[in-house]
C-alpha cells in the first residue's frame, strides 16, 4: 500500500468531514483495494488536502473516472480558521496546483467534485474543462415541519394516501432490494447497471459500519410496492438507490419512502443528498419535495493524443467509424514503425 | 399550474420592438442587455435579435442574441466588449425554492423554443442565471466562467480591509506620486489600452470604431467615466474605462505604462473608482478574470468570485463534423 493511501485511511477514521462516499472503505467496496489511490497535500506533517481517484483501463487507454454509485469525489481541504477571502483563493490555488502536479498523466481524466468546491480557475489554466451538474439536497433534517411545508401539495396528498395502505418496514434483505431495484430499470427498458455481487459488497461494508438502511413499503398482503437504500455519515445521508414494482406504481410508495427516510434519519444526520437529478423525470420528483438545487463540477482533461483523436472523431462521425479509423491509423503507424 | 399555460414566446420584429420598450422601462436589465449597447457592440441594429416570454400581456423574460455568418455557417456568439448577455427573468414575489425551479423550467423552455436553429450557438449568460438544467435537457452544453465582484460598498473601511497588504502599500505609495483625473479623452485612453495587446499574437479584442460609438452613447446617457492616474508632470501611469447600470459599475477596459509598476498607480486608480461608485450605491464588477494574471489582481482587492455560465450547442451536421474533426487532428 502506498504511503499516501495508508495516511488517507487514517484520515478517514479521524475526520468526519470526509464524505462517506469518499472514504477508504467505500472505495474498497466499490472499486476494490487496487482500484483507487489518493493524492495528499501536506504542510508541517499535517494533511491539508486530499483527492482520492479511481484509475482504470478502457480498451487501450489509461483513464481516471468516477467509481460507480459515487456521485462526487474530492477535493477535501482543511482551511485555517479566520482566513481572509483573498487569502483563501490563493490558498486554494496553491493546493490545486500541487494536486494537478501530482495527478497521474492518464489519457483521459474525469471526476465529479463535491459541491463544496466552487472554484475551478486553477484547473482551467492547466487545460482542464468543466461543466456544472446538479444534485438536490434536503437541508436541515431536524426541521421536519419546514421540510413538510416545502413539499408540493400533490406530494403531501400522495404521502397521506400511501400511509393509509402501506407500511414502511426496515430490512436487511439485500437480495429482495436488488430485485425491486431491477424492476425500475426493466420498466424503463434499461439494463441494470450493477450486479447483485456488487451491491452485496457495498452493503456488507455499510452494514458493518451501521450506516445504511433498507426500507420497504409493503401493503397488507405483504406485497412490496417500493424500496429505498440510504447510507449516511455525520453530515449527510445519501439516497443511493430506489425502486418500485411497476404493477403497483400508483400507490405513492416512493414519496412515502423518501419522507419516512427523512423522518427516521433526522436524528442521525444533518442533510439528505438526493444524489443526482440531471435526468428530467428525477428532477421533477426531487423538486416536488422542495429540495434545493446544488451545483457541482465535472472536471475533465484529455492528455493522450490518440485518445483525443478517437474521442473527437467519435463526436464527428459516430462511434463505429471512429473505432475503425483509429484502428487503421494505429496499424499504419505500427507498420511505419516496422519499416 | 394555471399561470404557466399562459406563457407565450415572442420572436422576430414584434419581439425586438417590445424589447426596446422593455429596455426603457425596466431598470433591472443589465447595461450589456440594453438595446442601444447591442446596436453598437453587435455591429449594427440588424445584427441582434431578442426572444421574449410574455405572460398575461406582461414581459416576464428576455434573451437578446447576436447572429453572424462565419464562412458558410450561421452562428450565435458574444459581441465585443460584452461579458454576458441575457437571460433576464421577472420573478413573482415570495417564490419558494421549488416554485422557482418550476417557474424557471417553463420560462427557459419558452425561450429555447424561440431561439433560432443556427449551426453553432454560444452565449454567456448573466450570473443571475444559476440553473441550466433545462438547456441540458434540450441538448446544450455548459461551462462555468468567473468574474470578480465587490458586492457591498456600503462600508468602505471594510472594503479597504479586504485588500491584500501589497495593494494597501501600493495605494499609500501612489498617493505620494499620482493624482486621479477624470477625462473625456478617448483617444488618449485608447492609446494606453492598445499597449496591452500585441497583434498578431495578442490581437485587440475589440475595434476602436466600436469603442468610439459606444463612448458617445454612454456619455450621452451618463453611463461612463474615463479615469487617468497622472503624475506631477501630467504623465499618465494608468487608465480605466468605467461603465455602469443601475446596480453595478463595470471595469470595462484598462491601460497602463511601465511606470505604473513602480508608482502603484493602478491600485490607487481602482480604489478611487470604487469610492466614486460607492457614492451612487453601486457594486463593483471587475468584468472578467478567467485570464490568470487578471485573477491574481482582482483577487488582491478582496473581490468575490462570481460564476456565470457559457451555454453552447451545435445544430448543423456539417458544422459538427468540421468542428470535431478540427479538435481530433489539432
Amino acid at each position: 500500500m502506498t504511503d499516501a493511501k495508508s495516511k488517507y485511511r487514517e484520515l478517514c477514521l479521524s475526520n468526519p468531514e470526509i464524505p462517506l462516499i469518499n472514504r477508504d472503505w467505500w472505495l474498497d467496496a466499490t472499486v476494490g483495494e487496487d482500484g483507487w489511490d489518493v493524492l495528499l497535500v501536506e504542510r508541517g506533517g499535517e494533511i491539508i488536502a486530499s483527492l482520492p481517484y479511481h484509475r482504470t483501463k478502457k480498451m487501450l487507454f489509461d483513464v481516471i473516472d468516477m467509481p460507480y454509485l459515487t456521485l462526487t469525489m474530492g477535493i477535501w481541504i482543511r482551511y485555517p480558521p479566520g482566513q481572509k477571502y483573498a487569502t483563501r483563493l490563493s490558498y486554494e490555488k496553491e493546493i490545486y496546483l500541487e494536486l494537478i502536479e501530482k495527478l497521474p498523466k492518464v489519457d483521459y481524466y474525469y471526476q465529479h467534485f463535491h459541491w463544496s468546491i466552487t472554484n475551478w480557475s486553477t484547473f482551467y489554466w492547466r487545460g482542464f474543462r468543466q461543466t456544472t451538474r446538479y444534485t438536490y439536497l434536503l437541508e436541515n433534517l431536524k426541521d421536519l415541519d419546514r421540510l413538510y411545508a416545502n413539499m408540493k401539495e400533490k406530494t403531501r396528498n400522495e404521502i397521506r394516501k400511501a400511509e393509509k395502505q402501506l407500511e414502511v418496514v426496515e430490512s436487511d434483505d439485500i437480495e429482495t432490494f436488488h430485485r425491486i431495484n431491477e424492476m425500475t430499470f426493466k420498466r424503463q427498458g434499461e439494463k441494470m447497471p450493477h450486479s447483485l455481487d456488487f451491491i452485496r459488497r457495498v452493503d456488507l461494508a455499510c452494514r458493518e459500519r451501521g450506516c445504511r438502511k433498507i426500507w420497504f413499503a409493503k401493503d397488507r398482503e405483504g406485497r412490496i410496492h417500493g424500496a429505498v437504500y440510504l447510507a449516511w455519515d455525520e453530515k449527510c445521508a445519501y439516497y443511493l438507490l430506489g425502486g418500485g414494482d411497476p404493477e403497483l406504481r400508483k400507490s405513492g410508495a416512493s414519496s412515502l419512502l423518501l419522507w419516512e427516510a427523512v423522518k427516521r434519519l433526522s436524528s442521525v444526520t444533518e442533510n439528505l443528498d438526493l444524489y443526482g437529478g440531471m435526468h428530467e423525470p428525477v428532477e421533477t420528483f426531487f423538486r416536488s419535495f422542495g429540495a434545493t438545487q446544488k451545483p457541482y463540477f465535472q472536471i475533465s482533461k484529455i492528455n493522450g493524443k490518440l485518445f483525443k483523436f478517437a474521442y473527437y472523431l467519435k463526436q464527428a462521425i459516430g462511434q463505429l467509424a471512429a473505432v475503425v479509423a483509429t484502428m487503421v491509423l494505429c496499424s499504419n503507424f505500427a507498420q511505419g514503425m516496422m519499416v | 399550474m394555471n399561470a404557466v399555460s399562459t406563457l407565450r414566446t415572442i420572436t422576430n420584429t414584434e419581439a425586438k420592438m417590445k424589447y426596446r420598450e422593455l429596455c426603457r422601462k425596466e431598470p433591472g436589465l443589465p447595461l450589456f442587455d440594453q438595446d442601444w449597447w447591442l446596436d453598437v457592440t453587435c455591429g449594427g441594429a440588424d445584427h441582434w435579435d431578442a426572444v421574449l416570454v410574455e405572460q398575461d400581456g406582461c414581459i416576464v423574460a428576455s434573451m437578446p442574441y447576436r447572429v453572424t455568418k462565419k464562412s458558410m455557417f450561421e452562428i450565435v456568439s458574444m459581441p465585443q466588449l460584452t461579458l454576458t448577455m441575457g437571460v433576464w427573468i421577472r420573478y413573482p414575489e415570495g417564490m419558494g425554492a421549488g416554485a422557482k425551479l418550476a417557474y424557471e423550467r417553463e420560462i427557459y423552455s419558452a425561450l429555447i423554443d424561440g431561439l433560432p436553429q443556427v449551426d453553432y450557438f454560444s452565449q454567456q449568460l448573466h450570473w443571475d442565471n444559476t440553473n441550466w438544467s433545462i438547456f441540458y435537457w434540450r441538448g446544450f452544453r455548459q461551462t462555468t466562467r468567473f468574474t470578480y465582484v465587490l458586492e457591498d460598498l456600503s462600508d468602505l473601511e471594510r472594503v479597504y480591509a479586504g485588500f491584500t497588504d501589497s495593494v494597501r502599500d501600493e495605494i499609500r505609495r501612489a498617493e505620494q506620486q499620482v493624482k486621479i483625473a477624470w477625462s473625456d479623452d478617448l483617444a488618449r485612453f485608447q492609446e494606453m489600452n492598445s499597449r496591452l495587446f500585441d497583434p498578431p499574437r495578442f490581437p485587440m479584442p475589440y475595434s476602436f470604431e466600436v469603442l468610439k460609438a459606444l463612448d458617445e452613447r454612454c456619455k450621452r446617457r451618463n453611463r461612463r467615466k474615463i479615469l487617468f492616474a497622472e503624475d506631477a508632470d501630467g504623465e499618465a501611469h494608468c487608465a480605466m474605462y468605467l461603465v455602469w447600470d443601475d446596480r453595478y459599475a463595470y471595469y470595462l477596459l484598462g491601460g497602463e505604462t511601465p511606470r505604473a509598476k513602480e508608482s502603484g498607480a493602478h491600485s490607487l486608480l481602482v480604489w478611487h473608482a470604487i469610492r466614486e461608485m460607492a457614492k451612487f450605491g453601486k457594486r463593483f464588477d471587475f468584468h472578467g478574470g478567467m485570464h490568470e494574471p487578471h485573477e491574481i489582481m482582482y483577487r488582491s482587492f478582496g473581490a468575490t468570485q462570481k460564476p456565470y455560465f457559457q451555454i453552447s450547442k451545435i445544430n448543423g451536421k456539417l458544422f459538427k463534423f468540421a468542428y470535431y474533426l478540427k479538435q481530433a487532428i489539432r
